[in-house]
């Protein structure tokens, strides 16, 4: 069989011996010896590189090295040989039929790599271009199935160039993804391709967008974990060493004011100004501390009041409720107290129960 | 517990309902909002201030860390799914979902149209209306 590209000098034999290529200068050269006609015409063909068209290819493909029988294989040469056995003979029209077959079955191998070949950007099926939603993150985002992809490349963000994505996915085998954090509040953009094989990607798809409703606007990863109370126009956080102060006088952009350190708190509460902390101590068992943080720099303690039980403290109307309880094996014991706290810096008891009494 | 205060010299045990558990008590208008630290959020009617009744519970969000109520509408953050959770408590008998947005919190404080959530990853401040 002879394979004779147009446009490069190289002639592809093939045949049972496999594949051999041959240099068409030096076949020319081969077959054109010995002929004065053929020396003349050699220099113009060679020259052009091409083949002479007046003559059958064939005629310049009789080559003068030894044949190659000798490099046959053993099976090729034994079913080729006229003694061959009948059965190496069906062997080899069996594995012919085969690759015939498998030829004939109408499955072709495309290049995944090539263009041509690559899928189609997806279309997307959720959320729905422009919707507004209300859980963060969606349910799911979600888009057709391309042909036979076996991968999708995912991108979110709230840019809308991509340029530094939330979620960049490239490894989903199913046209959908759960998003395992919310998204920033505000308009979320997002886009997919699609590959039959890893890395030949697709074009993109469209550019789609939903809206969050409900999102965060403002991280710091470095702020403190602590209970956290309002009040005129202050952010309270306490925490485990003490209590802090952030202004929200920009409420996305909190900023801190100033703080105090003081004992492990129970509880805390933050009232007009001020903040009663039931602190934990040795003897007593607690104390409730207060703190005037109108200026929340530079908060300081102004008062204190011993109890025996602290749990939890409210402050409301010039009045403090301290409540305590524990539990020793079945007894269980509570506190309840009433405070003035006209002036915090001395707060009064004004009245008290206790289950002991009551008992 | 209920406690009658009006004669703060003398407070008293004025009644006890069972079934009321967590730390924090939240006293919105006529309803009473009980939970948060590591229990589920009830609703309960201060009609009759000294003997609550149970109106509604949120136990199918689970148990909460903590929750906060701002114009008739609840705020809670629940342990399970790390997520803060809207409901419209303008009818505290059948609260009503609002939304949810993915965020794994302990501790919240909501002014105007912000939450402020504390964690262990630090602060986040959602827009919530």
């Amino acid at each position: 069989m002879i394979f004779y590209p147009k446009k490069h000098p190289v002639v592809l034999m093939t045949g049972f011996d496999g594949l051999t290529m041959g240099d068409i200068k030096g076949l020319q050269s081969k077959a054109l010896s010995g002929s004065p006609e053929g020396e003349g015409r050699q220099s113009s063909e060679i020259r052009e590189g091409f083949p002479p068209t007046s003559r059958p290819p064939h005629a310049y493909l009789t080559p003068t090295s030894p044949p190659t029988q000798g490099k046959r294989s053993p099976f090729l040469r034994s079913c080729i040989d006229p003694n061959a056995k009948w059965y190496n003979r069906l062997l080899l029209l069996s594995l012919i039929s085969l690759l015939l077959l498998h030829g004939c079955s109408g499955k072709r191998f495309d290049n995944p790599f090539d263009p041509q070949n690559r899928p189609a950007g997806p279309s997307a099926f959720s959320p729905a271009d422009g919707a507004e939603i209300s859980d963060n993150p969606p349910d799911s985002i979600a888009w057709a199935s391309v042909g036979d992809s076996a991968y999708y490349h995912l991108q979110v963000d709230n840019n809308s160039l991509f340029s530094s994505p939330l979620v960049n996915d490239s490894l989903l085998r199913v046209p959908s993804k759960q998003l395992p954090e919310a998204l920033p509040y505000g308009w979320a953009y997002w886009r997919v391709r699609a590959a039959k094989v890893k890395e030949a990607w697709g074009n993109w798809s469209g550019r789609h967008r939903f809206f969050c409703k409900y999102g965060i606007v403002y991280q710091d990863p470095n702020f403190p974990n602590g209970e956290l109370a309002m009040d005129q126009g202050l952010l309270c956080v306490s925490h485990s060493k003490g209590f802090v102060f952030y202004s929200l006088q920009d409420p996305v952009h909190p900023q801190y004011q100033g703080g105090y350190q003081d004992n492990p708190a129970y509880t805390r509460t933050f009232y007009e100004g001020y903040v009663y902390s039931l602190v934990s101590m040795s003897n007593p068992p607690y104390e409730l501390r207060i703190y005037d943080a109108r200026n929340p720099q530079f908060p300081i303690q102004v008062g204190s009041y011993p109890c025996s039980l602290g749990t939890a403290v409210k402050a409301s109307l010039n009045r403090a409720y301290l409540f305590g309880s524990f539990r020793r094996d079945t007894m269980t014991c509570g506190e309840m107290q009433v405070l003035d706290i006209s002036d915090p810096a001395q707060p009064q008891c004004l009245g008290k129960w206790d289950t002991l009494n009551k008992l | 517990m209920a406690f009658d205060c009006r004669n703060p010299t003398l407070p008293r045990l004025a009644g006890t309902v069972e079934g009321f558990y967590g730390v924090k008590l939240l006293g919105i208008g006529n309803n009473l909002f009980c939970g948060g630290r590591a229990t589920y959020i009830r609703v309960a009617s201060l009609e009759y201030p000294l003997t609550p009744f149970l109106l509604a519970d949120l136990s199918s969000c689970g148990n909460a860390f903590d929750f906060t109520v701002v114009d008739n509408v609840l705020y809670l953050l629940t342990i399970s799914s790390g997520s803060l959770i809207f409901y419209d408590v303008s009818d505290p008998r059948n609260p009503r979902f609002i939304s949810r947005v993915q965020r794994r919190a302990s501790n919240i404080a909501v002014s105007g149209d912000y939450a402020y959530v504390t964690g262990d990853n630090g602060l986040a401040v959602l827009r919530v209306r």
